[in-house]
């Protein structure tokens, strides 16, 4: 086992590699540049512009740069935002908190009622599994923009029901937008649960545990749920990554200044040293939960343990 | 029965949602409404703000919305000098000469300026201000070393500076600009020197640059990133104990918590919203509507550089195959009258006689057929010598306007025999790509703070490589004029020189001018003492009572 993921942890390094100069390249050949950006300035003084440019390194060779990007990077430095002139990595730690926050409760309401939502549709065959289905299948094609404008407009608009604040995390502001970012999450798992659960509950074991007389209770809940786990792990595993990405649309509509907004922002304004961090911090995130879920499907079916054993 | 009791279920469930989300009745009345109002009033529905008859009193919290959050609150940074940040700083935080002066003196042939600060004067830190700030603030400005070079091209003709005493500033220039001695007075932010002082290399990460100290009637007390910024009152000047800045981004979210009440000043409204609350009770009865001209136009130009528009002819057949009656209802909402003139409408600046060109396809047909542009082939698109008319207008992928207004442009322009298509990008390749000339056609606004304005960056040919003269447009006598303008002082004789001018730059069609956008700003009935200017309002001014 330690070997496996001593191995996985070698293997994180030209992972991380490529991720950064594949983030670093598409950044730097993507037209558009940070210091011609706002016209509202009047006139550009190119020299005033090249003496920006070198100040900041920018003028060198885009191998020297990325080979000084990765250079400081070892320090976990990410430089200066190229708009702000703020450190990057003080204004990731600014942002990532409220995205952890929101995108946790949103993972743990998704996730909390899409496994006991999926494990009842799994049993129901009658019309109300099926308008259930149906509503979760409407829900998903709704575009995620839309819900969260309707949840503004009716939970927190003066018009209805005025119960939130319409921006912020303060006084359960964070409550609309936890909501609006656990609705894929809830309808796409309780799909996932509701299949996973459906084959496990037409396989031997589980018959054979209902011929023993188990209470279908407990046939259900331990016997069938545990193996129809492995999907959602994997689901939940991809869904670590949004604790620190965050979320765009969501953060914008509710003025949460996340990680989401920090990203968006930052490629708007062609903010090189806070893409860069943001794209770094986002696939140490990823490579880091892909093992977590690599292990936990260890922990859970131990037909995949022995194999690695091997 | 129980699957058709179950089907009228679903689609009652249906309904509600599609109401729900199309409602725009009032389901439940902001608790300001009273019941009972009658229709907004003339004054209202107009912009006008009423005559202020009560006495100004000290205290409570204005609460202002901010769309952007500013890089840095500055001017003396170019990373951060914006318009946005030069209102929300520039009166209420940091004060300019003019404000800080207890006497200014200009030679008689306008190249020398004495200037006698008042006594008295302290920094938000506690520090006095001296001359020395003053000589601190225009160094960084002059030094070429640091990143200041936006206020620097307004200086460039300064020659010497002396400081005979703690009170007295002496400029000198080298030559006479029409504009030099009102930039130095009201547009330089004077700092502390010794907020400012260090090397070149420490001067982009000072701490004044996010929480200024300045001499204003408002002191800096904090920034929250991505929420709020919030100023205290420093002293006296001020009525309002506190002004919290607000930023919300998102439009939706900005109106649904100004419906709740949440802003106390809403600035720059979108067309769409100001059209949308002449209906709503609760906008009518708890705010006030403000407008009023800016010094703003947008226009369309095309790459004079390329030889398909390097012709006025083919340039004025382009402005005839304007639709300006379709896009003023449709996308300006009529809230954005056409224009013609580069320098502020309705001054002495610009020559009345010169009138917007009118929507005119056959005159447009005629006058591209006398430049020898026909549809030879039969193809359905014009040509000449072998070249089609075709071309890309280029768009900001962000520009909600743009989106609307070019669209319908080009369907006119396509019903013409042109082949015209539009080409997205986003707004930061799009602003490289303007700057790089690399377009066909584009659309841009100019926007300034004062109406005092030198037109010579937009359109002299000196400017065609490296200024804001994007498209190429080169005129030898505009560009006499423009000269001309720069060096007279006499403001009557520089406004006919400006008349000229603008009336050239039409003839030429150097631009298709279009609209002149307005401010369209909501106050609650509670603000008083607000004056509309073209720097914002001055918040100091501003007093809260019920």
């Amino acid at each position: 086992m330690k070997r496996y993921v001593f191995r996985r942890l070698l293997l994180m390094i030209p992972t991380f590699f490529g991720i950064s100069l594949l983030t670093f390249l598409v950044a730097r050949l993507a037209p558009g540049d940070p210091f011609l950006l706002d016209l509202e300035t009047g006139e550009l003084d190119p020299e005033a512009i090249a003496r920006a440019r070198a100040a900041q390194g920018l003028d060198a060779p885009l191998p020297l740069q990325f080979a000084r990007w990765m250079f400081h990077l070892v320090r976990f430095d990410f430089g200066r935002s190229l708009i702000d002139q703020r450190l990057v990595t003080e204004k990731i730690f600014e942002a990532m908190p409220r995205t952890a926050l929101v995108a946790g409760l949103a993972m743990i309401l998704g996730f909390g009622l899409a496994i006991p939502l999926g494990v009842w549709l799994s049993t129901r065959r009658d019309r109300w599994g099926r308008a259930v289905e149906a509503l979760l299948l409407t829900a998903w094609s709704v575009p995620s923009f839309w819900i969260a404008v309707m949840a503004l407009m009716i939970f927190a608009g003066p018009r209805f029901l005025d119960l939130f604040p319409v921006q912020g995390l303060e006084n359960g502001g964070f409550v609309l937008p936890v909501i609006c970012l656990a609705f894929p999450t809830i309808v796409v798992a309780t799909r996932q649960v509701r299949a996973a659960m459906e084959e496990a509950l037409a396989q031997d074991y589980v018959k054979a545990a209902r011929a023993r007389g188990i209470p279908e209770r407990r046939v259900i809940w331990k016997h069938a749920l545990r193996n129809s786990l492995l999907p959602v792990v994997t689901m939940f595993g991809l869904h670590l990554p949004h604790l620190v990405g965050g979320s765009v649309i969501i953060e914008r509509i509710f003025g949460v200044p996340g990680m989401g907004l920090l990203a968006f922002d930052s490629i708007g304004s062609r903010d090189y040293p806070t893409i860069m961090g943001v794209a770094t911090v986002m696939a140490i995130a990823t490579m880091t939960s892909m093992l977590l879920v690599d292990l936990a499907y260890g922990f859970i079916d131990p037909r995949i343990r022995l194999e690695r054993a091997k | 029965m129980r699957e058709r009791i179950f089907n009228r279920m679903g689609w009652c469930l249906f309904l509600a949602l599609v109401l729900v989300s199309g409602c725009s009745c009032s389901c439940r009345q902001n608790p300001a409404v009273d019941a009972g109002v009658a229709g907004p009033d003339a004054d209202w529905l107009a912009g006008r703000l009423p005559l202020e008859t009560g006495t100004p009193k000290k205290g409570g919290t204005l609460t202002v919305r901010l769309p952007l959050e500013p890089a840095g609150l500055t001017r003396l940074h170019d990373r951060f000098n914006e318009g946005t940040m030069a209102r929300i700083t520039v009166g209420p935080i940091y004060e300019t000469l003019d404000a800080l002066s207890e006497k200014v003196v200009e030679s008689d042939d306008h190249l020398t300026l004495t200037i006698t600060l008042k006594k008295g004067i302290v920094f938000h830190d506690g520090t006095p201000l001296t001359s020395n700030d003053v000589k601190a603030t225009l160094g960084v400005i002059l030094d070429e070393r640091f990143p200041t070079s936006t206020l620097r091209t307004s200086l460039e003709h300064f020659d010497q500076l002396q400081f005979p005493d703690e009170r007295t500033v002496i400029f000198r220039w080298k030559k006479p600009y029409f504009l030099a001695n009102h930039t130095l007075l009201t547009a330089i932010p004077i700092m502390p020197a010794a907020a400012i002082a260090g090397p070149v290399e420490a001067f982009d990460t000072l701490p004044i640059h996010r929480a200024p100290i300045g001499t204003g009637p408002f002191k800096f007390e904090k920034w929250e990133p991505g929420v709020s910024l919030t100023y205290v009152r420093a002293d006296d000047r001020a009525f309002v104990d506190k002004i919290v800045f607000r930023i919300v981004k998102d439009d939706t979210a900005a109106m649904t918590a100004l419906e709740k009440g949440e802003f106390d000043l809403f600035i720059r409204l979108t067309p769409a919203a100001w059209r949308s609350i002449e209906s709503q009770r609760w906008a009518f009865t708890g705010y006030r509507r403000i407008t009023f001209a800016e010094n703003a136009y947008a226009w369309i130009g095309f790459n004079q550089r390329k030889p398909l528009f390097a012709s006025k002819n083919v340039r004025r057949a382009l402005a005839m195959l304007y639709p300006s009656e379709t896009i003023e209802k449709t996308v300006d909402l009529g809230l954005e009258p056409r224009t013609s003139c580069p320098w502020m409408e309705g001054t002495t600046s610009c020559d009345p006689s010169v009138k917007p060109i009118a929507f005119d396809p056959a005159g447009a047909k005629t006058l591209l057929a006398s430049d020898g542009w026909k549809d030879s082939d039969g193809d359905g698109v014009l040509d000449r010598e072998g070249v089609k008319f075709s071309f890309a207008f280029l768009i900001a992928a962000q520009s909600v306007k743009m989106n609307k207004l070019v669209p319908i442009y080009l369907d006119t322009l396509r019903q013409a025999s042109i082949d015209a298509r539009i080409e997205t990008v986003d707004v930061s390749a799009y602003m490289s790509r303007v700057r790089a000339h690399d377009f066909d056609a584009m659309a841009l606004s100019w926007a300034a703070a004062d109406s005092l304005q030198d037109n010579f960056a937009n359109f002299h040919s000196s400017q065609a490589d490296a200024g804001n003269d994007f498209l190429g447009y080169a005129n030898p006598d505009v560009d006499a004029l423009l000269e001309r303008i720069r060096t007279e002082l006499d403001p009557t004789a520089r406004a006919a020189l400006e008349r000229q001018a603008h009336k050239l730059i039409f003839e030429d069609q150097a631009y298709l001018f279009m609209g002149r956008r307005p401010s369209l700003d909501l106050a609650k009935r509670s603000v008083h003492g607000l004056v509309p200017s073209l720097r914002g309002y001055d918040l100091a001014k501003v007093w809260l009572a019920p």
